[in-house]
């Protein structure tokens, strides 16, 4: 095949690729209102913050709205690049940033659009929240729910090791906040971090001989390889305690924190009372999650022989075989 | 309209010069000595630590870039001597670094630092002349020491290491110091680069230095469809790649089809190589 051929090729490729997945641009049109979505990474969890808003935004929305979705795939340049772009374009006259990354390279080129952050665990420390065009929501754990549910569920653990990935913002400003809420409870900490997926099952080894259970923040690296984690933790009964309720239905025994699409939702209630009810993103301002959730998994229950107390089971939701059910 | 481009071109080619430090640090390694060089993503991290440190000990941010430079030579003399004194395998020995590197960085800056409220040499409020007056600057005097660098005697004398080492050996120089004294430039430019960036972005994170060493290598194999000796084409190659980022982001489409329409433009554009430049290569090679 001679060159020119392939570059005839690869023209028509992208060009009928373009045409068959060509659904977000729709360019400005009269009585649109559009807003380009930046997400940092694919993670479930982001996902479902992007579908959560989506969702809400659509319903009894005043005037039709599109979105253009874009996803730094985890690369930092990407995300500047697809933030310049979202700057310049007269059309986007608003912003989601969907994770730590995005939010900071969003926050840095557009200073007028109003931006609505979700999923960062700790805005403060951005030093974004003095700019008036930023509001939205957290993702921020709340530690000492945490620390009561791991001492109603696990009495006699009298030492606990917080695992966490070492690359990320978000876990490091959590670990220590999570081991004061647990010295509260007479609980002895142990920190175990990790730098990729591949050492984690070396990881849970290691913390089997010494501690009694595993308790980590929110973080992307141990979610991601949550399938992983559960087989290494039930391989060594050790119960895991997470703050995403959806790494419990894949597996690790019980969580408290927010429901990302819920979390996504709620973000749409405030860039709704920016987009619709004009008021300035400073005064709606950056929330913590509305809700908490305690969601808890029966299969892994039974594996580790825990009976929990009516008391905790009277404000979870059980993760079954068969799907949630709400106890009593 | 039109003010939308310029916003885009103004991104590409700000993003395309910093990166082309980066080209320019790896052309010298893997083009002028033949030493395939994985240091890379260390050394543009270690320099954008270096300068997240200095900015928030709240020394002057000029004084950031001749710190990130010598922080990025020290990563490359590691390289150097990792290979050259101890006989590691070229690849092990920029894994090795990186690795290291990773935990010295996160110890000295954490996972992700914010510089707001800092001055930095972009921010808080620096109009792109300005970062585009300091981008130029920059790269053109570091354009030109190179190029005459590359023509001094010295620059023989690295250009007949990659080609021929024995005759370094017959002339009684010391093949690995100037492997390591390569290294340690190529790294030196690699780490100014990634000082740049974050200052540019206004943050540093542990993740950001990822993917570096692709931006590189596509940077410099797009060079030579311009010009295969050093010149003005690395740093159009840089600024290229940038332009085919922008580009598909600037499609809209489904993202989950970005990176394979970014590879097919990459094969689309390599294709574009003249036929006589395959000559040239053809003749170097015999």
């Amino acid at each position: 095949m001679s060159s020119k051929t392939i570059v005839i090729l690869c023209i028509a490729c992208a060009v009928v690729g373009i045409f068959l997945f060509k659904k977000n641009q729709k360019t400005s049109h009269q009585g649109y209102i559009t807003i380009g979505i930046l997400q940092t990474a694919s993670h479930p969890a982001l996902d479902q913050v992007r579908e959560g808003f989506i969702h809400e935004m659509h319903r009894n929305a005043k005037e039709p709205i599109h979105f253009v979705v874009q996803n730094a795939e985890g690369s930092l340049s990407q995300a500047q690049a697809i933030a310049s772009q979202f700057h310049s374009q007269r059309n986007i006259q608003a912003i989601l940033a969907i994770g730590t990354p995005a939010v900071q390279a969003i926050a840095r080129v557009e200073k007028n659009k109003p931006i609505f952050i979700s999923a960062v665990s700790d805005p403060e420390s951005l030093g974004i929240l003095q700019s008036a065009n930023i509001c939205g929501t957290t993702d921020r754990i709340n530690t000492e729910a945490q620390a009561t549910l791991t001492s109603e569920l696990l009495p006699h653990a009298d030492t606990i090791t917080i695992l966490y990935s070492l690359g990320e913002a978000n876990s490091q400003s959590m670990v220590h906040k999570i081991a004061s809420s647990l010295q509260e409870k007479d609980i002895q900490t142990q920190f175990v971090g990790v730098y990729t997926e591949s050492e984690i099952a070396a990881a849970v080894h290691t913390i089997a001989r010494k501690s009694k259970a595993i308790i980590m923040p929110a973080d992307n690296l141990l979610a991601g390889a949550m399938p992983l984690l559960v087989k290494e933790t039930c391989k060594h009964q050790l119960p895991l305690i997470v703050s995403d309720p959806l790494c419990v239905f894949q597996g690790a025994l019980a969580a408290i924190g927010a429901d990302y699409q819920d979390l996504g939702q709620q973000t749409a209630t405030l860039a709704k009372q920016v987009l619709f009810d004009n008021l300035s993103p400073e005064t709606v301002g950056v929330q913590d999650p509305a809700q908490l959730h305690t969601v808890i998994n029966q299969q892994t229950l039974d594996h580790l022989s825990l009976v929990p107390s009516e008391q905790v089971l009277s404000h979870s939701r059980l993760v079954t075989s068969e799907g949630v059910s709400h106890v009593r | 309209m039109s003010g939308e481009l310029i916003e885009i071109l103004q991104h590409i080619l700000l993003q395309g010069l910093i990166y082309s430090l980066v080209v320019m640090g790896m052309y010298l390694s893997s083009r002028v000595i033949k030493f395939d060089d994985l240091t890379t993503e260390g050394s543009f991290g270690l320099g954008s630590v270096t300068a997240t440190v200095a900015i928030t000990l709240g020394l002057s941010p000029w004084l950031t870039l001749p710190l990130a430079m010598f922080s990025g030579a020290i990563a490359g003399a590691m390289t150097g001597i990792l290979h050259t004194r101890f006989n590691i395998n070229p690849l092990i020995c920029g894994l090795i670094v990186t690795t290291a590197l990773f935990s010295v960085c996160l110890k000295a800056a954490g996972a992700n630092q914010s510089l707001y409220g800092y001055s930095t040499l972009f921010l808080p409020d620096a109009s792109p002349l300005w970062i585009l007056g300091v981008l130029l600057t920059l790269v053109t005097l570091l354009f030109w020491g190179l190029k005459w660098l590359l023509n001094s005697e010295v620059g023989l004398l690295l250009k007949a290491l990659g080609t021929n080492p024995h005759m370094l050996t017959r002339l009684g120089k010391d093949i690995g110091s100037y492997k390591i004294f390569t290294l340690m430039i190529s790294n030196s430019l690699i780490a100014l680069s990634g000082s740049l960036l974050i200052q540019w972005n206004g943050f540093f994170s542990i993740t950001g230095n990822i993917g570096t060493l692709i931006i590189g290598l596509i940077g410099l194999i797009l060079s030579e469809l311009i010009q295969r000796s050093f010149g003005i084409g690395l740093i159009l190659g840089a600024i290229a790649y940038q332009a085919l980022f922008s580009i598909t982001i600037a499609l809209q489409l489904d993202p989950v089809w970005n990176n394979l329409i970014k590879a097919l433009l990459i094969v689309a554009l390599i294709q574009l190589k003249p036929k006589k430049m395959i000559q040239e290569s053809a003749i170097q090679r015999t």
